[in-house]
């Protein structure tokens, strides 16, 4: 009996502190990946400007064309963009594509969590 | 003697990651800070870039002077709208030739833009970002 309480009481004296880890790791844990998506969610926008830009100069390139309304209307290259066309002073037109896309990460697990706004314009002459 | 020594160890424990987490987290907050610093300064740059190179080509496919200035105010006056950037952008313009129109003529055009780099705890710093596009006046145009 006495042999018992000796490693009870051993265990009790083991455990000190777990708790203690637990409260200060979890909310560790949590912060560190609330940090890794910040610092994905800025790589994103980074990304999603490149390819707006990209995708509004070869509209621009492509002018009134088949192939630019095919562009416009495959949904694997626009990814939820819209395209909107206003004239240019002179001759022309000002190209502005728009689009909000998510940001992987969390966002996946909540729908709309986290957008960013992207902008591109590109002159078509 | 010997007893004392166990339980002050045994009262120590847990002690390590909450001294790690208080190291650990004012040390990181100003690497969060400066990432996201330098993706502002990065996606600015960026679009200084794509600004110079759409102005330069309204610039060079315009009739006259006047319409020139038009056509790049309103490239970049769109774009501040888009963005909700405040402050606006600047440009200045120099030629190869006194005829800034005349086919052939070199065109060079650089867009700057002041923004405030927002770095926490109140503090900011202004930041300017340019970028610069050089173009030919089209020698058959029409």
């Amino acid at each position: 009996m006495e042999q018992l309480e000796e490693i009870n009481l051993q265990r009790k004296s083991d455990d000190r502190g777990v708790i203690e880890s637990a409260l200060t790791l979890i909310p560790l844990t949590i912060f560190f990946l609330l940090v890794l998506q910040l610092a994905i969610a800025g790589s994103w926008k980074t990304i999603e400007l490149a390819r707006m830009q990209s995708l509004a100069n070869t509209l621009a390139i492509m002018g009134n064309s088949q192939e630019s309304q095919e562009l416009l209307r495959s949904p694997e290259e626009m990814r939820g963009s819209t395209a909107h066309y206003s004239p240019l002073t002179g001759k022309g037109n000002l190209l502005e594509l728009r689009a909000e896309p998510v940001v992987p990460g969390i966002s996946t697990f909540i729908p709309g969590f986290l957008r960013i706004k992207t902008y591109a314009l590109a002159v078509e002459e | 003697m010997h007893l004392q020594s166990k339980s002050s160890s045994s009262d120590d424990q847990g002690s390590a990651s909450a001294e790690f987490v208080l190291l650990a987290i004012p040390l990181f907050i100003p690497v969060i800070l400066f990432l996201i610093a330098i993706n502002t300064l990065a996606t600015h740059e960026m679009e200084a870039e794509n600004l110079s190179r759409q102005s330069l080509r309204a610039f060079v496919s315009a009739q006259s002077a006047k319409e020139a200035e038009m056509r790049v105010s309103q490239i970049l006056g769109q774009y501040s709208k888009l963005s909700g950037s405040r402050g606006d952008f600047e440009y200045a313009v120099s030629c190869s030739k006194s005829n800034c129109f005349e086919p052939g003529t070199l065109v060079e055009i650089k867009v700057r833009k002041n923004y405030s780099l927002e770095l926490g705890f109140g503090l900011s710093k202004t930041m300017l970002v340019s970028a610069t596009a050089r173009g030919v006046v089209d020698r058959w145009r029409l």
